[in-house]
């Protein structure tokens, strides 16, 4: 996408920001400047639109009025990678609860391109090198925080935006995270907290006050207290160009992403269980009921098989979107310089891996189970038909479970949205296995295979362009 | 919405004229006799049902790309009113199945496709109900919207890309309509259309009201007429 550019000028603007959600207008008319050095405290009662400033200025949401620019460039319509140039401690940790510290930390890192060593000097610094091994879920929400501060601060970014960032900290957790904003600054950074703590609010070059009417707020200038810095503590290093090491690609994400969620995925041993739980009881059901006297296999098979798998895809879907939500991981996604399309394609693509290692040990049991009389079994290109369609359903699962872990009783939407959008597939892929596994010329069943190449193609494409609406906070 | 207006008073007579093409003017169908009347209607709702699914996938963009609630509130009338249509095609349809072929339903490909997209629109509709936050439903839903227009080329294509039984609606040559039929197809599409339309636009007027209240206000303006 063509950079937007603003006003040639260093630091942090915004002119004429406004956000609604729906009809209801939350912030109108706000413009912020800030400069190298300086820091911005937000305050105003509950509710008055702190949250949604800051994820504006973080590039997470979108202002529906107004840009925000980030030395002159548009957060909202220039490069992804500008996002490089901001650390964001939101309400949430922005962690995932099924990964360790460390590991959390190695994540972002990847897709900041910076070394691991980085990762164990930031867990020094915020006091978690001993305890950086434990899963996050396991993390109190001290620790947590410190975490998360880590995690914001690992690319050296030249602007930091907290969200209360004292927020469950003990008195020394407290005094850590002051340091480092203290550093940060005097580093030529700039931040935006929102907080009433006056530690914070004292520190602050410039005070805005929101009020509850969506056009009423003021910004005061202060003269900051004095930085409190440890006897003997070296001093910051240059914030203000931030990390220069080039970016991963599009790739490299995708497969750091993908790591990602295939180890979350087999952390949850029970949850992936029930992936071929489904399979393995259509099985032994059918297996069990159906007399080969009274029986059409040629025709049931694989109608049967493909039953199983799809459902077998549905019942683990959700999880993964409800793990990166529960700490507010997905947060730490938009923030980051990923594009939207890789964390999708990611989950797409271990879905797919997941499905395609119970269609492996799955089909050849149909067949030895169900005792397949028909014709000899064309192995490779069933194994390219059995490929071919896990993709397709895996494509209809994960943009269905995208679309449903936004409403309430997702587990019911899953199926309503997901069955509707599967049929298509489904009878596609059944009609094509079929006409194979009879040997009929490819011209009689042809027309169901393209039909499900082209589920494949569009139910994998069009969620990966619009995916990047869905994860917006 | 000075439109509105000029629709909804065309809509009423263009009602009656649906009925009285279909019916009176259009001439017996010599081989289904007059159970095939009910072509006309079921053909005009099945159009308007097409029509108010492009609604639904346009709106939805604009919403995307626009932000603007009012695309929104769009999508979400179209949905309705086209849900309303699919279902009065799959009703005309069956009766003139049981009629024509002796069953109310077969799963053939264009039916079977059809109830699909009727099923994928109300799961449209319930997931707007399931999402309490506006900006996320309409936001999920302008994607969802996108996402389920995909099934309607595979509805209207599905006769010529598999061996259908459900006929052709209008053929050429020596399956060409009668002129007489081809008038009375023509006025009840304008009629239905006209109806849908009309539909569309008292919806989206209580869509607008709805979620001015929503906001916590109504401001007052666009809601004039």
């Amino acid at each position: 996408m063509k950079p937007s550019h603003g006003p040639r000028e260093e630091g942090l603007a915004a002119a004429g920001l406004g956000r609604a959600y729906g009809a209801r207008t939350v912030l109108s008319d706000l413009a912020v400047r800030l400069g190298p050095g300086e820091m911005l405290a937000v305050t105003g009662p509950n509710g008055a639109g702190k949250t949604t400033l800051l994820r504006m200025l973080a590039g997470v949401s979108r202002p529906t009025a107004g840009e925000v620019f980030l030395d002159g460039v548009s957060l909202s319509n220039g490069p992804a990678h500008i996002r490089r140039r901001i650390g964001y401690v939101g309400h949430q940790p922005m962690l995932f609860a099924d990964l360790t510290g460390r590991e959390n930390l190695l994540f972002f890192g990847r897709l900041y391109n910076v070394p691991s060593e980085r990762v164990e000097e930031l867990l020094a610094a915020v006091g978690m090198d001993r305890r950086a091994d434990l899963p996050v879920h396991s993390c109190s929400r001290g620790m947590q925080q410190r975490l998360a501060v880590a995690r914001a601060l690992l690319h050296r970014p030249p602007l930091l935006i907290c969200d209360e960032p004292l927020t469950g900290l003990d008195g020394d957790g407290q005094a850590l995270v002051l340091e480092l904003l203290d550093a940060h600054l005097a580093g030529g950074g700039m931040a935006v907290v929102a907080g009433h703590d006056r530690q914070l609010t004292a520190k602050a070059h410039q005070v805005l006050r929101l009020g509850m009417a969506p056009g009423d707020w003021t910004i005061t200038r202060q003269a900051p207290a004095e930085a409190q810095r440890p006897e003997g503590a070296a001093a910051a290093p240059s914030q203000r160009e931030g990390s220069e090491a080039p970016l991963p690609g599009f790739f490299r994400h995708w497969l750091t992403l993908t790591g990602a969620d295939l180890v979350g995925a087999f952390r949850n041993l029970a949850g992936v269980a029930t992936v071929p739980l489904f399979a393995v009881l259509v099985l032994l059901v059918f297996g069990l009921t159906l007399r080969p006297a009274d029986r059409d296999l040629d025709a049931l098979l694989p109608g049967l098989l493909w039953t199983a798998l799809a459902f077998a895809a549905l019942s683990g879907q959700l999880r993964p979107f409800i793990r990166e939500r529960a700490l507010g991981a997905v947060e730490g996604l938009r923030a980051a310089p990923v594009d939207g399309a890789a964390a999708y394609m990611a989950r797409l693509a271990a879905n797919w891996l997941m499905l395609l290692a119970v269609a492996a040990v799955m089909t050849p049991l149909f067949f030895s189970f169900l005792g397949w009389q028909g014709p000899p079994v064309p192995g490779l290109p069933l194994a390219g038909m059995v490929a071919l369609g896990t993709f397709a359903v895996s494509t209809v699962a994960v943009a269905a479970a995208a679309l449903s872990v936004q409403g309430r009783g997702a587990e019911g939407l899953l199926s309503l949205l997901a069955l509707p959008l599967l049929l298509p597939v489904l009878m596609s892929v059944v009609m094509a296995t079929e006409g194979l596994l009879q040997g009929r010329p490819p011209a009689e069943w042809q027309a169901w295979f393209r039909l499900l190449m082209a589920c494949g193609i569009v139910f994998s494409m069009f969620p990966a362009i619009l995916h990047d609406y869905l994860m917006e906070v | 919405m000075r439109w509105l207006k000029v629709t909804a008073g065309l809509a009423v007579p263009g009602s009656v004229a649906l009925f009285y093409a279909a019916f009176i003017f259009a001439p017996t169908e010599a081989f289904m006799g007059d159970v095939q009347r009910l072509f006309y209607i079921h053909v005009a709702t099945a159009w308007n049902a097409y029509l108010c699914f492009a609604v639904v996938l346009f709106s939805g963009l604009a919403y995307l790309f626009r932000r603007a609630p009012r695309w929104d509130w769009l999508g979400a009338s179209a949905a309705e009113v086209g849900v309303l249509f699919t279902t009065a095609t799959l009703v005309s349809g069956s009766i003139w199945a049981k009629a024509v072929w002796g069953h109310w339903w077969t799963w053939e490909p264009r039916l079977t496709l059809t109830f699909i997209t009727w099923l994928m629109y109300i799961g449209y509709l319930i997931l707007r109900r399931s999402i309490a936050n506006p900006e996320v439903r309409s936001r999920t839903a302008a994607v969802y919207g996108v996402l389920a227009f995909v099934n309607i080329p595979l509805v209207h294509y599905s006769v010529q890309w598999w061996r259908s039984i459900h006929p052709f609606t209008i053929g050429s040559g020596r399956d060409a309509l009668h002129p007489d039929m081809r008038t009375a197809l023509m006025i009840a599409t304008v009629a239905a259309t006209l109806l849908a339309v009309t539909l569309l636009g008292l919806r989206q007027k209580t869509a607008v009201i709805e979620g001015r209240l929503d906001a916590g206000g109504l401001a007052g303006d666009g809601l004039r007429g």
